[in-house]
């Protein structure tokens, strides 16, 4: 009795999302950032001196290396910037509402926005889209649907491509994929 | 010029210019007064529609947009405590105060007309500036406009999001984005790594929709709306507002549409900024600064007027430099290269019939705001019933159709879903995304005129010193800069090290 008592208590709590979640603090994010554009930055910087030909100086403003060279080393100097305050930061305060957030649907909405992406050129655009419109709003709204809902979902679903391909042939003689591959 | 203003005004009074220009004004209110929509989403989804048509109509249309949404986020701020745009944002705090108060319809049409008058005031400055601007701005040379695009960048990275260091990381890489393809003085290749789509560089209007639209519908997956609009109690109740409430905020009207104006033709920062700052001024210039914050009238007007004065003022040097005030002013670069029309000195003499067109059109669709809000207030219950989800949906099906149909090209869809995915990273680190696009624009157009201005000089720096106007900007720009770092430097160190705290 005690155990399924302290089970459903668990239960309602991760219902209710009262069990914390690991989340970033503001720190880690900047540090991840400073990291992420230094890498960035380097690596460009890197390409850039490659890049450079018939002996001519990379620092010579004159010439198409000294750019992309400044640009590289303004985004390594901030990333430092950024890195050394986020170490003297002492806040160890989680993003606001991580709590709440999404992350792994977000994450599902992300493939799928990129699968839909590739799909059009080999299922086409049409049918592509429609599975896209229903599997897009079903991650939006993370409930059940009410009937009248998944009425107007299916006719957008299905009508919205359509009408799509349509404008976009007509006015801007666009022919969008009709699947077979690029 | 003369013949040139009357065309435009003839072509302005057409059918479908002046139709296309209402449409878009109130697609644009709609747009602005749902939550999580916004002028540059619709602006940028919507460009290559306007491909076809010609340039009064598509432009027009894209404007009436800008305008429109920049107003339409003030009903929901005002009703629901829910800016649909982030330009309404300062309006929220009185506008939803005196809707609490039962004064939704005061708040209301005050935040109209305030609108209007904003951005008609701002609209006369744009039509008496921008001419003899365009005739200085013909002095120019490639010394001058290397000065004018460095300090619109540095003024863009710096200023535009609240933290500046992460504000110049976006910026620098935007423009490393810029530089990606063959440089345009030598067509040395950079940063190509041997895919050959990547020579003709990265096309910015798929990149603004994925940054944009595609983040959008990704965020909203991760945080759905807080409050379920379509459940929501709507009322536009109360007493109607009196010619002599309204008279009595002329003075704040004029400040804050002045503000406005300002800010909004500074490269940049637009009207999330100018919002604010007209209601922080006005509030400091108020005989009755307690009221601010439980339903002032003056807080509504400041707001509403600062922010819709920006929308013409974002125009000045977009028209005349080339230079976008916003990302949407980036995107209707987009638009007029596409109609063949290129932003610059000489647009007034090339183009003049059309400018004067989008001039007049601007002010017509500025008297028609004056109905459309009043409608889009009395409708808005119906506007807030679209399902979230269904139109969030939609959004995505018309964004990857919009950015294929630009080149009918498999890249631009690639490089849409690859903006989309570096857009909801970026919003995750609260890295600014509007000073990476402006940069991506800038950067190289930057890049050019150094490289060009140098050849001039034959490689003599002191070039940019030595002529009047660039050796005035330049010192402009030294001392600006001066001051942004002096006031970095000498800010309280907890706001420094972590800002977002």
């Amino acid at each position: 009795m005690a155990v399924q008592s302290h089970l459903s208590g668990v239960s309602s709590m991760m219902q209710s999302d009262a069990v914390p979640k690991k989340i970033p603090t503001y720190k880690q994010i900047d540090l991840a950032v400073a990291l992420v554009f230094a890498v960035i930055g380097c690596a460009a910087m890197v390409e850039t001196l490659q890049t450079s030909a018939d002996g001519a100086s990379p620092l010579d403003p004159r010439y198409a290396t000294f750019f992309p060279l400044l640009v590289s080393l303004i985004i390594v100097l901030a990333s430092i910037v950024l890195a050394l305050r986020a170490l003297r930061s002492t806040t160890s305060a989680g993003v606001a509402d991580a709590g709440k957030a999404r992350y792994g649907r977000t994450g599902l909405a992300t493939a799928v926005m990129a699968v839909y992406g590739a799909a059009i050129f080999y299922a086409g655009f049409w049918p592509a889209s429609s599975v896209a419109i229903v599997v897009m709003a079903l991650l939006l709204t993370g409930k059940p649907l009410s009937r009248s809902e998944k009425g107007w979902l299916a006719i957008v679903a299905l009508l919205l491509p359509g009408l799509i391909i349509i404008v976009f042939n007509v006015f801007l003689a666009v022919r969008m994929p009709t699947g077979g591959g690029y | 010029m003369s013949a040139d203003l009357i065309t435009g005004i003839l072509e302005a009074l057409s059918l479908w210019p002046l139709a296309a220009a209402l449409g878009g004004l109130v697609m644009g209110v709609i747009v602005g007064a749902i939550p999580g929509l916004t002028a540059s989403i619709t602006v940028a989804i919507l460009l290559p529609f306007t491909f076809f048509m010609p340039p009064t109509v598509g432009i027009g249309f894209l404007l009436g947009i800008y305008k429109g949404a920049v107003y339409g986020g003030s009903i929901p701020a005002i009703l629901l405590n829910t800016p649909g745009t982030p330009a309404a944002a300062a309006t929220s705090l009185d506008g939803y105060a005196l809707t609490r108060k039962g004064q939704a319809r005061r708040a209301l049409q005050l935040s109209l007309y305030a609108s209007v008058f904003g951005d008609l005031f701002a609209t006369m400055v744009l039509i008496g500036v921008a001419a003899p601007l365009a005739a200085v701005a013909l002095k120019f040379s490639a010394p001058e406009y290397a000065v004018l695009f460095l300090a619109s960048l540095v003024l863009i990275a710096t200023v535009s999001g609240k933290d500046l260091t992460k504000g110049i990381l976006s910026a620098g890489a935007g423009a490393l984005i810029g530089c990606i393809g063959l440089d345009a003085m030598t067509s040395t290749q950079r940063f190509i790594f041997d895919v050959p789509e990547l020579l003709g560089g990265v096309p910015l209007v798929p990149l603004i929709i994925g940054m944009f639209a595609l983040s959008e519908v990704l965020i909203q997956v991760a945080r759905p709306p807080a409050l379920d609009l379509s459940a929501a109690g709507v009322q536009t109740t109360g007493p109607s507002l009196s010619r002599s409430d309204f008279m009595k905020q002329i003075k704040n009207l004029f400040r804050s549409t002045s503000i406005g104006t300002f800010i909004g033709a500074l490269p940049g920062l637009g009207a999330e900024i100018a919002c604010w700052v007209a209601y922080g001024i006005s509030r400091q210039r108020s005989k009755t600064p307690d009221e601010f914050g439980s339903g002032s009238l003056e807080g509504v007007a400041a707001a509403e007027s600062g922010a819709n004065a920006t929308v013409p003022a974002t125009l000045i040097p977009m028209l005349i430099f080339g230079i976008p005030g916003d990302v949407v002013t980036a995107v209707l670069i987009g638009a007029f290269i596409a109609q063949g029309i290129t932003p610059g000195p000489l647009l007034f003499s090339a183009h003049g019939s059309v400018i004067y067109a989008l001039f007049a059109l601007l002010v017509l669709t500025n008297v028609a705001l004056i109905f459309v809000g009043k409608v889009a207030i009395r409708s808005f219950s119906l506007v807030i019933r679209i399902p979230n989800a269904l139109l969030m949906s939609c959004i995505l099906v018309v964004s990857l159709a919009a950015a294929y149909s630009i080149n009918s090209d498999p890249y631009d869809v690639v490089v849409m879903v690859m903006g989309g995915i570096a857009g909801i990273l970026m919003r995750g680190a609260s890295i600014p995304i509007p000073p990476f696009i402006i940069a991506v624009l800038l950067a190289p157009q930057l890049e050019l005129t150094v490289r060009q201005s140098l050849a001039l000089s034959d490689g003599d720096p002191s070039i940019f010193l030595t002529r009047p106007i660039s050796g005035s900007l330049l010192v402009l720009f030294v001392a600006f800069f001066t001051y942004i770092i002096w006031k970095f430097l000498s800010a309280p160190k907890a706001s420094r090290v972590v800002s977002n705290d």
